[in-house]
């Protein structure tokens, strides 16, 4: 489902995970390559038009690993030593965005927010389609553990 | 599984300066702070899966604890092939990510050893892995975040 699909089953969840991807506007991306080893890259991650959007570079490895297939994991980055701020982490299936007025609509919403956009056709960008989700965090010797999973029946 | 993977110290051996910007990478949090660095393994199902974790290098080699009953340990367990990518940093886009196979030690004097030297508190039920290099990258940008930028890449295979 889409990310407003996920916030609207889930929204303390989503709230948790939208303030951490968007503060920081990048995300770590975990593919499958042709060998069956994982591979993991830095990206932008962009909520646009209810979803969630990855964008990577034309013809980058990992954006053939999605168009080869599309499992994916998407985890927020760290910038504590301790962890206190918490890890937010996404499972799903990444689904190239080939519309071309939507990719143009990205490209307009990445510039409104960073200053910078891709060039047509040298980018390719994908929605992220949720099958779960979680949240960990350890902050004054407590751990706290949220997850959510599409087919949850709560 | 690569045939040919190498303990760390046999790989910065090839890899001198390739290995050292990845120790200053995974050590990033400076002198005291434990290495940080994502882990990557495989599912059951085949997908894969992410976690932040605390690696340390150790007698020439790359190792990390996971917690005993946690699913990356099973993962492992079953399938070793992992990716371990050193945190980003925002400030510089430089980034140090190496593959390979996962194997679990079950040495109790080496585990000992290991634990001293790893900052944070190894519990007793965490499972020690050894991450042996098939390969490894070492990136950097031309221009970060303009239309002109363009990667950097120093890779190294097995």
């Amino acid at each position: 489902m889409t990310w407003d699909e996920f916030a609207r089953a889930d929204p303390a969840l989503a709230e948790l995970g939208f303030e951490r991807i968007d503060s920081s506007g990048l995300v770590m991306l975990a593919t499958l390559r042709k060998n069956g080893f994982p591979r993991i890259s830095p990206i932008e991650a962009l909520f646009f038009e209810g979803a969630l959007h990855l964008g990577m570079m034309w013809r980058s490895p990992k954006a053939l690993d999605l168009l080869r297939d599309p499992r994916c994991t998407v985890h927020t980055l760290v910038s504590k030593k301790d962890g206190t701020e918490g890890d937010f982490k996404l499972y799903g299936r990444a689904l190239a965005l080939c519309d071309l007025d939507a990719r143009r609509r990205y490209c307009d919403a990445l510039s409104a927010k960073i200053g910078w956009k891709p060039e047509e056709p040298e980018f390719h960008v994908f929605a992220l389609d949720i099958e779960a989700a979680g949240f960990a965090q350890t902050r004054a010797g407590k751990h706290i553990r949220k997850s959510w999973r599409a087919n949850d029946s709560r | 599984m690569p045939a040919q993977a190498l303990t760390w110290s046999h790989f910065a051996e090839k890899s001198a300066a390739l290995a050292e910007a990845g120790r200053r990478l995974l050590y990033g949090f400076g002198p005291g702070a434990p290495a940080i660095a994502f882990l990557a393994t495989t599912r059951r199902d085949g997908g894969p899966r992410l976690h932040p974790v605390c690696p340390a290098l150790h007698e020439g080699g790359l190792y990390v604890f996971v917690i005993g009953h946690s699913p990356k340990r099973e993962d492992l367990a079953r399938d070793g092939r992992y990716a371990l990518h050193a945190f980003p940093s925002a400030k510089d886009d430089e980034s140090f990510y190496c593959t390979g196979p996962a194997f679990e030690v079950r040495d109790p004097e080496f585990r000992k050893r290991a634990e001293a030297s790893f900052v944070h508190h190894v519990k007793s039920d965490e499972a020690l892995f050894e991450l042996r290099l098939a390969s490894a990258l070492h990136t950097t940008w031309n221009n970060p975040r303009t239309p002109e930028t363009s990667p950097v890449y120093q890779r190294w295979h097995a």
